[in-house]
């Protein structure tokens, strides 16, 4: 990591620190999978039906949920 | 991406085969100008190429649903299409999008090109998207009407720059979070029916949020109303201002200043209330210190001056008298005796180094208590005077604006009379609509209380069963999500605007006449502000030029996003710009400007121009840049008659742009270089 890199870093959790939560990556990687899951159902070739999106949408959450319960008991 | 070709078969005005433009893809050379008189198809080939992407054409393009050639459909063809060759990425692609008019079909097929070869590719919307975003596309294909209904309300600049740095995905990704949550939501309440107060509860939750929708997207909308009221006000005004009739412009301006004055002071008043709602929640306590602090010190005082406090003698002299049993005088004290029992009883009240602390402490505390609420009242004073006299210049401002209107108002003009008539109802409304906009504001506030009490009560009374919990949980959970999406986009949307700033501020420096920069407020709105930090009252011309570096600054923010990742936001595209009379307002001045601007800010530049915008200072200062140049010219079956011929002037070469007797009526397209 670059000093200004670090800097940016310290910069964005003055402003933020719920950068600081544990579960705070995994909401973060959670919110790519969901971003993935439209961009594959909007224009992908599985452009299926709203239904389809929603129910994968609906996975990834509970899954991203399950695997936030399972940090905060190891912690 | 840059646009090589394009071929455009039987569409719209433009008939047969033969109708290619070769696009300029030199890096020096990079604008490719196309010459149109108006009618004749520059619009059409921006929409040809919005259509072979995306199916759809800009807001203003007529007769949408005839996209066959009327000549070609009289001879039984049926079929038209376009074809986009482009580079991307270093590898050359064919886009076509055929039209059939008798199924009214249309499709898209998408070829990979190498070495002559076409392999077909089965995701076309997907590579197309990653090219270059829908959404992004309407501001690299810009039409003149489209440049100046940016302006018409500041909403236009968001969505713009929402558009550009690629929020739809994530924005469609809450409204699903949503209709999750509520799913979820409605789960609850179904296997939880027995439970009244929980469900009572959870349905006062659920209307509230629908009632918090609701009255955001009203208060978005009042917004927009507001900007578009204010912005008309401001063109009326102009105009009055502008109406040459003896004493209204002067009056008119006087009136203008007096309103920015009246703002001003308006806010300054905002700004003192504010403070004195502050100094009282924070410090007006000690406005009771000065009672507390006088009692007290007098206490002090009266027993200080009286010897009670502290005691005229100190606790280690009474204990050296016990322990020594001899007192001062010499005298013996035998234990027990009243004498013995009257020296023990002054040890109660003996000085000790603590009292004299604890009674220092006392003093200073009562003597602070008591500057800090002077300093409280004087500073509350200080703010009311402030407030007071701010409120004798506001009455002052407006005893003078309404003795200036009145003096209009007396102005014996049919013209005048009627503009004034509409700018006080536009007041009116506009006075309405802010007054809407606060009031629903509070109704919000008040919401967002209410929510989040509501959101602890049912905490409270939540069953505990593992399903209901479950439940419970993963609303919690998908309502963290939803607020850290809402967090992001918020936080990317308030740096991309000072990046904006900066580069239209950039343009605005090296071209504008005038020593003007561009300020972005929160609401969006771009105003021009003078060195001296007054706000302009823009021209047409100074508009437009604002809008075109606006869209210039937008299209190299979309460049520097192109290698983003795209992980939450769709990345940024490089793309030609193609722009449709872009020079239509401006000055001599501001036409060089924009023509020094444009080919510096794009990697490819197609400009579509008619005769007017093209002669003079465009020419000269663009003719450098260009790689490739056409002219379109307009087929007529009828006879020229005694019509006049037609004809432009090109790089000294005399072009005719009517061709009479033709065997169609449409355009055909002829290379000049």
């Amino acid at each position: 990591m670059k000093l200004d890199d670090i800097k940016d870093f310290l910069n964005e959790l003055s402003n933020d620190p719920t950068l600081l939560d544990s579960d705070h990556n995994i909401i973060e990687t959670t919110i790519h999978e969901i971003i993935r899951a439209e961009k594959k159902y909007s224009y992908g070739l599985d452009l299926t039906t709203q239904n389809n999106r929603q129910d994968e949408i609906e996975r990834i959450v509970l899954n991203s949920l399950e695997a936030a319960s399972n940090e905060n008991k190891k912690n | 991406m840059k646009i090589k070709r394009i071929k455009l078969v039987n569409f719209r005005q433009f008939y047969g085969k033969d109708n290619i433009i070769e696009f300029s893809i030199d890096p020096i050379y990079n604008v490719t100008l196309i010459h149109a008189e108006n009618g004749v198809g520059k619009t059409t080939i921006l929409n040809s190429i919005l259509w072979c992407f995306y199916g759809k054409f800009t807001d203003d393009f007529e007769f949408k649903n005839n996209i066959v050639n009327i000549d070609a459909l009289a001879q039984g063809i049926n079929e038209c299409e376009v074809e986009v060759e482009f580079i991307h990425e270093e590898n050359t692609y064919s886009a076509t999008r055929s039209y059939n008019e008798s199924t009214r079909n249309t499709t898209l097929t998408l070829f990979a090109i190498s070495n002559g070869d076409y392999q077909p590719l089965l995701s076309d919307r997907t590579f197309l998207n990653s090219v270059i975003p829908e959404e992004m596309a309407e501001y690299f294909l810009f039409h003149g009407e489209g440049i100046s209904q940016l302006q018409a309300n500041t909403t236009n600049f968001r969505d713009a720059i929402r558009d550009i740095l690629g929020f739809s995905l994530a924005e469609k990704a809450i409204d699903d979070l949503n209709i999750i949550k509520k799913k979820w939501q409605l789960q609850l309440q179904k296997i939880n029916s027995n439970e009244k107060k929980f469900i009572k509860l959870s349905e006062d939750l659920s209307s509230l949020e629908n009632s918090l929708k609701n009255k955001t997207s009203s208060r978005y909308e009042i917004n927009t109303t507001i900007n578009e009221l204010r912005l008309t006000k401001k063109e009326l005004s102009d105009e009055i201002t502008n109406c040459k009739i003896l004493d209204v412009t002067d009056l008119k301006k006087d009136i203008s200043r007096l309103e920015i004055d009246l703002d001003r002071r308006k806010h300054d008043i905002n700004r003192e209330n504010r403070s004195r709602q502050k100094l009282i929640n924070i410090y007006g306590w000690r406005v009771f210190g000065t009672e507390l602090s006088k009692t007290s010190l007098d206490f002090i005082e009266t027993f200080t001056l009286s010897g009670k406090i502290p005691a005229p003698y100190d606790e280690t002299l009474v204990n050296d008298i016990i322990s020594m049993n001899k007192c001062i005088c010499g005298r013996e004290i035998t234990i027990g005796t009243e004498e013995y029992n009257n020296i023990i009883s002054l040890i109660d009240r003996a000085n000790t180094a603590d009292l004299k602390n604890n009674l220092i402490k006392a003093r200073s505390f009562s003597q602070n208590l008591g500057n800090d609420s002077r300093m409280f009242i004087d500073e509350y004073n200080e703010i009311n005077n402030k407030i007071k006299s701010i409120s004798h210049e506001i009455a002052d401002i407006t005893a003078r604006l309404e003795a200036l209107n009145i003096k209009i108002d007396n102005i014996d003009d049919v013209k005048l009379k009627q503009l004034r008539a509409k700018e006080r109802e536009l007041s009116y409304k506009l006075e309405n609509s802010e007054l809407a906009y606060n009031s629903v504001s509070r109704e919000i506030d008040k919401i967002n209380v209410d929510i989040t009490q509501l959101k602890i009560q049912i905490s409270k009374n939540s069953p505990q069963d593992s399903s209901s919990l479950k439940l419970s949980q993963s609303i919690y959970y998908i309502e963290k999500l939803i607020n850290a999406c809402h967090k992001k986009l918020q936080q990317t949307e308030d740096n991309s605007k000072g990046i904006i700033q900066k580069y239209v501020n950039d343009i605005l420096i090296n071209f504008s006449r005038k020593d003007f920069s561009v300020k972005v407020d929160n609401d969006f709105n771009f105003q021009l502000i003078r060195a001296d930090g007054g706000i302009v009252a823009k021209s047409k011309g100074e508009k437009l030029l604002l809008n075109l570096a606006f869209v210039s600054a937008l299209i190299k923010l979309a460049a520097k996003r192109s290698k983003a990742e795209g992980k939450f936001l769709q990345p940024g595209t490089v793309a030609p710009f193609i722009i449709d009379a872009p020079f239509g307002e401006l000055d001599e001045t501001y036409r060089r400007a924009t023509a020094h601007f444009l080919p510096d800010n794009s990697e490819q530049l197609v400009l579509l121009l008619s005769s007017s915008h093209w002669r003079g200072t465009v020419s000269d200062t663009i003719k450098n840049k260009v790689g490739r140049e056409y002219l379109l010219i307009s087929n007529k079956k009828t006879i020229r008659g005694s019509k006049p011929l037609d004809e432009i002037i090109i790089n000294e070469k005399v072009y005719t742009q009517s061709i009479y007797e033709s065997q169609f009526d449409g355009t055909s397209v002829c290379e000049l270089k």
